[in-house]
């Protein structure tokens, strides 16, 4: 990988942790306990499953390196690891 | 050098978020984690090793424990490299061990575990910091978080 492609890995990676952190309780009450797709500031697809949201990007011919698949837990919902 | 780290301030959702991009052979391709001092080692989540075909092939490790509801089944990677980037762009290399979620074995457990597993972040643990000397800084007050080299 050159480091053109590297620093453009981080510029989507930056954009969507940048967009999850400023809209996480709008996402939680909206999304809340489901699986999003973010691709330029925007969520692009949603599903209950990890291979549902794999298959809904598939579907949609989106090409899902340059996507952010994250996991929305409920409002409320505390997850402990 | 400096590498930032995003808060989430939500009251309830307070977390840590820090980006890296896998340069594990034919895995290339970003993660978003979550930083963790509570747990000791870094795991790559079952999303980030499903979508970035990261390969379970290291030696069998205990399942996780108190890592989501249940065991989930682990394999650890002797070395996992990556990159991440520092505050003023520059760029990192780091290999360390890491443990990965096996996802050939998770297949074979119920669904309601396999939900379960893929809800869970990837996360950084204090391994991370111990063995690339890193300082970690948190003002959640300040909106201030990052790792800083020693």
């Amino acid at each position: 990988m050159t480091e053109q492609e590297i620093l453009k890995e981080f510029e989507i990676l930056e954009t969507g942790s940048q967009f999850i952190s400023s809209n996480f309780k709008g996402l939680q009450k909206k999304f809340g306990g489901r699986f999003i797709a973010i691709g330029n500031k925007e969520v692009v697809a949603n599903a209950d499953t990890f291979d549902d949201i794999i298959r809904i990007l598939d579907a949609q011919k989106i090409n899902f390196s340059k996507i952010i698949i994250q996991f929305i837990p409920r409002e409320g919902e505390i997850i402990l690891y | 050098m400096i590498f930032n780290i995003e808060l989430i301030k939500d009251i309830g959702s307070e977390r840590l978020l820090f980006n890296l991009v896998s340069m594990h052979p034919h895995s290339f391709g970003g993660i978003i984690s979550v930083v963790d001092t509570g747990s000791p080692r870094t795991i790559i989540s079952a999303g980030a090793a499903s979508k970035l075909k990261i390969p379970a092939t290291g030696e069998k490790a205990s399942p996780i424990c108190g890592f989501g509801r249940g065991s989930i089944p682990c394999r650890k990677l002797d070395k996992f490299k990556f990159i991440i980037k520092s505050s003023e762009g520059k760029t990192k290399s780091i290999e360390m061990p890491v443990y990965v979620v096996d996802i050939p074995a998770l297949n074979n457990l119920s669904q309601e575990m396999r939900l379960s597993a893929y809800q869970i972040d990837t996360i950084i643990g204090l391994d991370f910091l111990i063995s690339q000397k890193m300082k970690l800084i948190i003002d959640f007050n300040n909106n201030l978080s990052y790792f800083e080299e020693i």
